[in-house]
């Protein structure tokens, strides 16, 4: 028995954005797919953002755990990472074992530049016009900032002192035409519909191990927050834009609604091609996205908050049969063994579950933050970013502890902040646990 | 015969873990609380502090069927060598425990999937470590399951040659799936007389039982004393140091270990 295989990963969709974690969406045919599909209830992110989190799906292993993760000292090369890995990876086994393995990534971090094409026989990276002007808007932004400065005035000065108004237009031009194509563009279709399209017209060659990354979710979502980085958002330059918020949570909304019809498209061609009674469908997320919730913070990457580490989990298997799953908690690196096991031994159980699962960070992945030094409390911020952080959930806690300088960033308990001195006994419990899962690791926990 | 002597052997044990905590970024050290693992865990303790590297956490697999002495020691000692203690428990299977006898429709999909495994056909098992379903659920897969919690890429256990023919082929190093990890076995080399001098010769603690007269110790519905002289005093060379447990009879060790066992 071998069944096919789709992993779709929606990048940044954080788990109460879709359907049926948010119950108030109208999104008929990813309703249509729950139905038919196992939903387990606490998914979590190992990592905050794209590259760790997909290591995690490939690897089985925690960043950590398998290197693959940003890190604290340099500005770290991560096309390596992935290569220098010496585990087999989900899509190794898959090819191992007779199957026919294909990547479709949007996301320009997921493919052959980054080692992520490891055991594909094809690879395919998907145009993302989107994602391309983004990254070169915000390129050219941050480069304005920090070379000429961050109002007119000073950048005027800084011109005519160091004799390069040609440099500084282009670079302004080339924002202006990035800004305007995206400003005009439609933000709700990032190209996963010409995706799926695409898989359908190349076709799949059975037993499949089809891998799926789309960029609907991943932002900008709303023209106000095109210019809106991570680091703006941490210190301060975001803070006027948070007034904002409403408006850029109802653009994600709404991308999270335009998913329906990828998902309504997905399933229409595996149906067409009669794939549907014999393929496993996975849909989650490597990480979800804070829009300013806790801490005016926008974005990914560089916290571990619920935001931001909550992701989706929806797992159709053949004739739509659905296995009991537990009220615990289900680390996405544990699909690493698990879809295997589904499509290759047909198991029936949920192996995903458990009471305890961690989440990490390693400290910030761009050193540029320094130009914001004139900002308020910028030494505190900053060494909030180039700090390693651990997140461990266990029963109905959540602790994450800084443990670079020995803080103590969030205890919770069913979502709420709970005093460490109330809770002591759990409290010491759960950091036990994280300093057991960090092994050697040269850390500093709270006293 | 020819014997490497205890201080060669202490040595190769010792190249042994400092390659493995040198390679490995995750370790732990399986511990009961009897004499093997108890050596594996002093000469891990010894290796870490002369390189420089943190004791790694220390595996427990409870099965619930314990002896108060062996708690006593694991409480006492974790304390006093500071060690970060991880236990390794099968609740759903140890929960359906009920008169002695685990019913297979209480224990939950993934555990009648691992029985099946085991090729187990029955409806109902007893408690035991002694029947092969018992001794994989209880212990393989509890310590399947917190390997795959912790993430941990190496396993330090105190399996030896001499003990039985399904561990005599086995290597220092030995590479697992599902979960993928490696195995480390440092005292492979070590014979039962060799782990009792080394236990007098470090003045390691001793499991009170051995005094009694059990020779290997597990379960208390399980472990027989084979005399009434302390462990050590008894034919070590002359008689088998598993003989009452069933673990060790023909065929069933070698399963065993195919399931992913010590």
């Amino acid at each position: 028995m071998q069944y096919n295989v789709i992993i779709l990963v929606l990048d940044t969709l954080r788990r109460d954005s879709i359907y049926p974690y948010n119950q108030q969406l109208d999104t008929p045919n990813v309703k249509k797919l729950v139905n038919d599909s196992t939903v387990f209830p606490n998914p979590v992110s190992p990592a905050a953002w794209t590259l760790p989190a997909h290591g995690s799906i490939f690897t089985g292993k925690y960043p950590s755990k398998s290197g693959i993760h940003e890190n604290i000292d340099d500005i770290a090369d991560f096309s390596y990472l992935m290569d220098s890995y010496e585990g087999k990876t989900m899509s190794e086994v898959f090819s191992e074992n007779g199957y026919n393995t294909y990547s479709y990534s949007q996301n320009n971090l997921i493919g052959s530049d980054t080692g992520f094409s490891r055991g594909f026989r094809a690879n395919i990276h998907t145009k993302n016009e989107f994602e391309d002007r983004n990254t070169r808007l915000l390129s050219n932004y941050n480069k304005i900032l920090q070379k000429w400065g961050g109002d007119s005035k000073s950048t005027l000065k800084s011109i005519i002192k160091n004799k390069d108004p040609f440099d500084f237009g282009k670079s302004y031009l080339q924002m202006k035409i990035d800004t305007s194509w995206l400003k005009r563009a439609d933000m709700t279709n990032k190209g996963g519909s010409a995706t799926i399209e695409n898989i359908g017209q190349r076709g799949l060659e059975e037993p499949f191990f089809l891998f799926v990354n789309l960029m609907e979710m991943h932002d900008p979502h709303d023209f106000r927050s095109l210019k809106i980085s991570w680091q703006d958002s941490v210190f301060g330059e975001a803070y006027k834009l948070s007034k904002f918020r409403k408006e850029i949570f109802d653009s994600y909304i709404k991308a999270g609604i335009g998913l329906d019809s990828l998902i309504s498209k997905l399933l229409k061609m595996l149906k067409d091609k009669d794939y549907l009674k014999n393929t496993i469908i996975t849909v989650t997320s490597d990480h979800g996205q804070s829009i300013f919730e806790e801490n005016h913070y926008y974005g990914h990457g560089n916290f571990l908050l619920d935001k931001i580490i909550h992701v989706p989990l929806i797992l159709r298997l053949p004739n739509a049969k659905k296995i009991p799953v537990e009220k615990k908690y289900q680390s996405t690196s544990k699909l690493y063994e698990f879809i295997p096991q589904l499509a290759m031994e047909g198991v029936n159980y949920d192996s995903l579950s458990d009471n305890l699962c961690f989440s990490e960070v390693y400290g910030s992945m761009d050193k540029d933050i320094i130009k914001y030094r004139n900002s308020r409390n910028f030494q505190t911020k900053f060494d909030k970013l180039n700090s390693i952080t651990k997140a461990v959930y266990s029963d109905e806690y959540k602790l994450v502890l800084d443990l670079t300088h020995g803080y103590v960033d969030e205890f919770k308990k069913n979502g709420k902040p709970i005093a460490v001195n109330e809770h002591k006994e759990k409290f010491s419990e759960m950091a036990g646990e994280i300093e057991t899962f960090s092994w050697n690791e040269d850390l500093k926990y709270p006293t | 015969m020819v014997e490497l002597e205890l201080e060669s052997k202490e040595s190769i044990g010792k190249i042994v873990i400092k390659d493995a905590l040198k390679r490995f970024k995750s370790p732990t050290v399986v511990w009961s609380g009897g004499k093997d693992s108890t050596v594996v865990l002093d000469l891990v303790m010894k290796v870490a502090n002369e390189i420089g590297k943190k004791i790694p956490p220390v595996l427990f697999i409870d099965h619930g069927d314990h002896f108060q002495e062996t708690w006593d020691m694991l409480n006492k000692y974790t304390k006093e060598w500071n060690l970060k203690l991880v236990i390794a428990k099968n609740e759903k299977v140890i929960n359906a425990v009920d008169d002695g006898k685990i019913k297979l429709s209480d224990i939950g999909n993934e555990n009648i999937a691992e029985a099946r495994k085991i090729g187990f056909t029955g409806d109902v098992f007893p408690y035991s470590l002694d029947t092969d379903v018992g001794n994989h659920l209880l212990k393989t897969v509890a310590m399947n399951q917190t390997i795959r919690k912790y993430n941990f890429d190496a396993l330090f256990t105190g399996i030896r040659w001499d003990e039985n023919a399904a561990r005599s082929t086995e290597r220092f190093f030995s590479e697992r799936e599902n979960p993928p990890h490696t195995r480390i076995h440092p005292i492979l080399l070590f014979r039962e007389r060799d782990i009792w001098d080394y236990m007098f010769k470090y003045n390691l603690p001793i499991h009170p039982k051995y005094r009694e007269g059990y020779r290997s110790i597990d379960g208390i519905r399980d472990s027989t004393k084979t005399s009434d002289k302390p462990a050590w005093e008894q034919d070590l060379e002359g008689t088998k140091e598993r003989a009452g447990r069933s673990q060790d009879k023909e065929g069933m060790m070698e399963k065993l270990r195919k399931m992913g066992y010590m």
